[in-house]
């Protein structure tokens, strides 16, 4: 049956000529281990009644370096096996020593509940006396005294070990002065802000561990991203081993990049994403091969869901008895676990997910994934991909290009994306003022000594400083927490700022709550007038009350969206290092992002003819950030190429240029386009050359800019590519963007490609000209 | 990174969420201290140790020497009474410290407060120390809120500096509180209770929201009188708990003639240790006219299986007032017990024609009583008429 459809899609012209790349994974054989000897018997029988009676090497390298005391990171591809490489020296331990404990860690509560089904399974099977307890914000207050006194194994969250667990430390004495082991998994998705956050989270831990006595061991399990040692060891701030060899058998895997045919060559118009998917589903549905399909937004989750489920509702045949079921954050526990268990057992042939099934929960093997349009990072990509395949059998994959610039120049660059490493994680944990957050938090827990190591290079200081603000006091060479309140609780270690706006839908007396939105995009977004979708509908803004964080909305027909006219006003405030490369100045420092909206266009919707301005008043945005800038200095190649550009163009050139490395940064730094901003300045008062800022979204920044100053070479080459490999004429919004005004001066498209080709042109032959 | 650059890169991204850092006229820059030893000792503290202050206080013993199981599974002698109570900086978790804590106890005929304050964190150990000698397994603890919190705060407390903490019998007077007065005056915390209870009235109290502001000024400044009042009103606390308890001791002495408490509450107080009374104040409850009391009573009447004399309540209420409750009940007994199933139809219908009952979520329940007994009375027609076969 696969075969055959191999056999179709490649005789499928339609489909075959926009088939950018055709990738063929060989079968893997199993590399096997024996258990180790001293493994309790019964662990061996619980084992070998779910038919494991051998492990794979990554498995038991894994258990021997964990006996070793090592920490340990393990980064193999979804169902390697990779559960059993903590649990099995985690039971064993707990087993044979009846004191110790656990604590596992999954960054979602639905990660929770799998795993603790799975232990379940293995520990109720043979009665072992390893209580296992989920401790989350659903635990009942019931169970949460029983749980800190007997739980042996304790799953949560990051959340709640910040804000329920950790501050109330002293009635978990029991559990935290025994704590042996701490599971980190999914460990890749602490990265940016989150693992900026955790990573304090982790410092908090450790350092109540230390006042208990105990010194436990970490384990962590990665994806595979660019450098998962490097991100774990950042995070528990201490040595790793790597244990990638990955030991399990795979079957032969089909990975094809596809690009929808452009329908508008001139305007870089493709067929849709959703289209696309929808009808490659349905090529595979009915051919009985289990499909999963995966969109980036839960809109299009639910519509390609209901696509796909009208066209097999054809009752003269049997296609009707296909089931495809949508799945996306937002759905009740229970209908989420029914899901998963349909698609175990095979009652589900179908489904369509955001990148919520993306983590390690497990579904079971599925033959063909569709990702319907780039998930956004290659890791992602891989981790989607690996959805689909089991052990014995060939799978597909499918990635489907949708128009946007990174999409568009992953598709054309498939040696990019099978040739080399996944992305990098980036996180700044002594990014201030999440550490400050933290530091607070940690006071709260334990007074801190004036000598207390462990908690980042500045703690002196800002202890200093948080004792001047009045929440900590300095007696006795110790810095008490001296304030009324519980600092964990105003501190969130998922949103990027406490203060979101709320909006409130008002249509026919409503009064709603349909989403939120944190504050400095709310000033870009849903400042009065603006016209705002949220799940497919249209609403106008009556009111954003900035002071009250409240935006109140009403339903709406117009037929132009607003997009705000935002001006950044940016200003170095401190140089922390600059170096000539890549042909251009790269200097990495401190920034002020001042910005302001001013006004709004409205476009009309499909033509996007400019239909109208509208005024906004609204107070400044002010961030305190880390950036990267390009300074097209004198007597480089840029400043050079750049000079050639006719004068009247230099603003469009170098604004383009801007958002096009805007755009294919993401590509590289595993982030969302959301989390960096790009200003461009003709004349910067401060360089007095043309320069372009990047800047981290954050307030005191992520460690995206020190992650992209690493990287410059790349990223510029890849925007270079993007633009000269666009089948467009004037741009479009694949590469810099639709060209909006009707101007006599040239083709900029044209002008930016030759102003690139010369800069890095020259830059890179006067590299082959240094010794 | 120097501390000045790092407070101007913070303050950029905080001023615009704050007015100003510091209130305007607080001082907070470095100065000396002066030490609120003199000050203590001048208002009666004396020194256990350094930054640790125990001050004794001799009152009117307002208790009986022996009191009566009415709050205990059984009589105790009050001379193993400890009333304590704890002033803390804040709600609970690890970041909040008790700072005073006061015992009061019988001492010969006189009532003895002892509270022990801690002046500044680093005396915490030595201020458990000193706690020590007054807490022991063997006596009983009275408290208000105690069991939910002072007891909990305390066991944190001496578990952060590796100390265990092994306290008794743990009399919580908040629950029978609650019980007798909720429905009576409203919120019950123990200002409330001195004020419309024990009719005491406080001069410049302290509301207990700003303790722990006024303690952080004290530490911070030295200066007593920020934390005077607070001493004050923890005194008066303890004192109060004893007055409390003598107060549930005259309630127990003779629960029937009461009437400013809530009598159902009074009722549950007593049922495990004293049903016979219990049910007297009930019936006190009933005769007065109190339908909560009334209602207790038949159902306390129908758990024990004595169903003629709670029938004698239904039928008063459905009688009186056209109770719902009642008339359920009634109809209840009247269909399985008395198995007098006409009666109970119409009973049912009439439930069922009341205008109140619109709203009620009994409706269904209603619905399917009156189709039950309609097949029931269908059936008696059909047996008792000749139509159908014998089916014996």
């Amino acid at each position: 049956m696969f075969d055959e459809l191999i056999k179709t899609i490649k005789d499928d012209y339609d489909f075959k000529r926009n088939i950018t790349h055709w990738e063929i994974i060989k079968a893997r054989e199993g590399k096997y281990s024996d258990f180790p000897d001293d493994v309790d018997p019964i662990i061996l029988k619980i084992y070998a009644d779910r038919g494991i009676d051998r492990l794979y090497t990554h498995q038991k390298l894994c258990f021997d370096l964990i006996r070793e005391d090592r920490n340990v990171v393990v980064v193999t591809p979804t169902a390697s096996g990779k559960t059993l490489c903590y649990n099995l020296p985690v039971i064993d331990y707990l087993l044979k020593n009846p004191e110790a404990r656990a604590l596992y860690l999954f960054p979602t509560k639905a990660l929770s509940q799998d795993q603790q089904s799975e232990l379940n399974e293995v520990l109720l099977s043979e009665n072992l006396p390893i209580k296992t307890v989920t401790y989350d914000g659903d635990t009942p207050s019931s169970v949460r005294v029983s749980a800190r006194d007997g739980g042996r194994i304790i799953i949560t969250n990051p959340d709640m070990l910040h804000a329920g667990i950790m501050p109330n430390h002293p009635k978990w004495i029991k559990f935290l002065s025994n704590v042996k082991y701490i599971v980190i998994d999914e460990v890749h998705i602490y990265r940016g802000v989150f693992g900026s956050h955790v990573t304090n989270v982790i410092r908090r831990l450790k350092r109540i561990c230390r006042f208990y006595g105990s010194d436990p061991v970490f384990i962590c399990c990665s994806a595979t991203i660019g450098n998962p040692l490097e991100l774990t060891e950042k995070i528990i701030e201490t040595n790793a081993v790597l244990v990638d060899d990955n030991g399990s058998p795979s079957g032969e895997k089909h990975f094809i990049l596809y690009n929808p045919p452009l329908v508008d060559a001139v305007q870089g118009i493709r067929r849709g994403v959703v289209l696309e998917s929808q009808r490659l589903a349905l090529k595979f549905l009915k051919r009985g091969v289990k499909t999963i399909v995966f969109c980036r937004s839960r809109i299009r989750t639910e519509l390609i869901a209901s696509y796909i489920n009208d066209r097999l509702a054809n009752v003269f045949n049997d296609n009707h008895r296909i089931r495809v079921e949508a799945y996306r954050g937002g759905y009740l526990p229970s209908e989420r676990r029914e899901i998963e268990k349909g698609l175990r057992s095979g009652e589900i042939q179908g489904v369509v997910s955001t990148n919520a099934l993306e983590l390690g929960i497990d579904i079971g093997g599925l033959d063909a994934s569709i990702m319907a349009g780039f998930p956004g990072s290659i890791s992602s990509s891989w981790q989607q991909a690996g959805r689909a395949g089991r052990r014995a059998t060939s799978s597909v994959s499918i990635l489907i290009a949708s128009a946007a610039p990174v999409d568009q120049y992953v598709i054309e660059h498939p040696d990019y994306f099978f040739g080399r490493n996944p992305e990098s994680a980036w996180i700044d944990p002594d990014n201030i003022y999440i550490q400050l957050d933290h530091l607070k938090c940690a006071a709260f827990e334990l007074p801190f000594s004036e000598d207390d190591k462990g908690f980042g290079s500045q703690t002196p200081e800002l202890l200093v400083y948080l004792e001047e603000e009045g929440v900590l006091r300095n007696t006795g060479g110790k810095y008490y927490w001296a304030d009324r309140s519980y600092p964990a609780e105003t501190v969130s270690l998922r949103s990027a700022t406490s203060e979101n706006v709320v909006i409130i839908d008002e249509t026919k007396g409503r009064n709603a709550v349909i989403g939120e939105m944190d504050r400095p995009s709310a000033k870009e977004m849903l400042f009065n007038k603006a016209v705002y979708i949220h799940r497919g509908e249209q609403y106008q803004v009556k009111k954003l009350d900035i002071d009250n964080k409240k935006c109140f909305v009403e339903s709406s027909n117009l037929n132009y969206y607003t997009d705000a006219v935002v001006k950044t006003d940016i200003k170095l405030l401190e140089e922390d290092r600059s170096i000539v490369k890549s042909g251009v100045r790269i200097a990495e420092g401190d920034v002020l992002v001042r910005k302001q909206v001013t006004k709004f266009k409205k476009i009309k919707y499909r033509t996007h003819e400019n239909v109208g301005f509208g005024e906004i008043f609204l107070p400044e945005e002010e961030m305190h950030t880390r950036a990267v800038v390009f300074i097209f200095e004198e007597n480089t190649a840029s400043c050079s190429s750049f000079e050639n550009i006719p004068d009247e163009l230099k603003e469009h050139v170098i604004g383009r240029i801007g958002s096009l490395v805007k755009n294919v940064a993401p590509v590289f730094l595993l982030c969302e386009g959301r989390d960096i901003g790009v200003a461009e300045r003709l004349k910067d008062p401060h360089f007095g050359r043309a320069c372009i800022y990047i800047y981290d979204n954050y307030p005191g920044g992520t460690g995206l800019a020190e992650g992209l100053s690493r990287i410059t070479d790349e990223v510029l080459a890849a925007a270079f590519e993007r633009i000269s490999s666009c089948p467009c004429e004037y741009g479009c919004p694949s590469c810099i963007g639709p060209d909006e005004e009707e101007s006599d001066t040239g083709n900029k498209k044209e002008q930016i490609i030759t102003f690139f080709r010369e800069w890095l042109g020259e830059a890179k032959a006067s590299h082959a000209r240094l010794p | 990174m120097d501390l000045k650059n790092l407070r101007s890169r913070i303050d950029t991204i905080k001023k615009q969420d704050r007015p100003a850092a510091v209130p305007a006229g607080l001082d907070t820059g470095p100065r000396e201290i002066p030490p609120p030893e003199a000050a203590l000792l001048l208002n009666g503290w004396r020194r256990l140790a350094d930054m640790v202050y125990e001050k004794v206080t001799l009152s009117e013993n307002p208790l009986q020497p022996v009191i009566s199981d009415f709050l205990m599974p059984e009589q105790a002698d009050t001379a193993g009474l400890f009333f304590y109570d704890t002033e803390t900086t804040g709600l609970g978790g690890a970041g909040n410290i008790v700072f005073l804590t006061g015992f009061g106890f019988t001492e010969g005929d006189a009532f003895k407060t002892v509270q022990i304050m801690l002046t500044d964190f680093p005396g915490e150990p030595a201020f458990l120390e000193a706690m020590k000698p007054y807490i022991s397994p063997e006596r009983i603890y009275v408290s208000y809120n105690g069991r939910a919190f002072d007891a909990n705060i305390l066991k944190s407390r001496y578990a952060l500096n590796g100390m265990r903490l092994n306290f008794g019998y743990q009399l919580d007077l908040l629950y029978p509180s609650r019980r007798l007065w909720r429905n009576v005056i409203g919120s019950c915390s123990l200002g409330d209770i001195e004020e419309k209870i024990l009719k005491k009235e406080r001069e410049l109290d302290v509301p207990g929201a700003m303790v722990p502001d006024l303690y952080f000024d004290f530490m911070r400044s030295g200066d007593y009188a920020a934390i005077e009042g607070v001493a004050a009103h923890h005194l008066e606390d303890i004192k109060s708990l004893a007055e409390l308890l003598s107060v549930f001791e005259k309630i127990a002495e003779d629960p029937v003639r009461l009437t400013k408490v809530d009598r159902t509450g009074l009722a549950s107080q007593l049922t495990p240790r004293h049903p016979e009374t219990a049910e007297a104040v009930l019936e006190a409850g009933f005769k007065a006219g109190s339908f909560k009391a009334a209602k207790e009573l038949g159902l306390l009447r129908k758990r024990r299986g004595d169903y003629d004399a709670a029938r004698g309540i239904w039928e008063n209420l459905w009688e009186s007032r056209r109770s719902i409750f009642a008339g359920i009940e009634l109809a209840k007994q009247l269909e399985h017990r008395e198995k007098d199933i006409e009666k109970a139809h119409s009973l049912t219908c009439e439930l069922l024609s009341l205008d109140r009952i619109r709203i009620k979520l009994v409706i269904p329940e209603l619905e399917r009583r009156r189709v039950r007994l309609e097949l029931k009375l269908l059936r008696m027609v059909t047996r008792s008429g000749c139509i159908r076969r014998s089916d014996s």
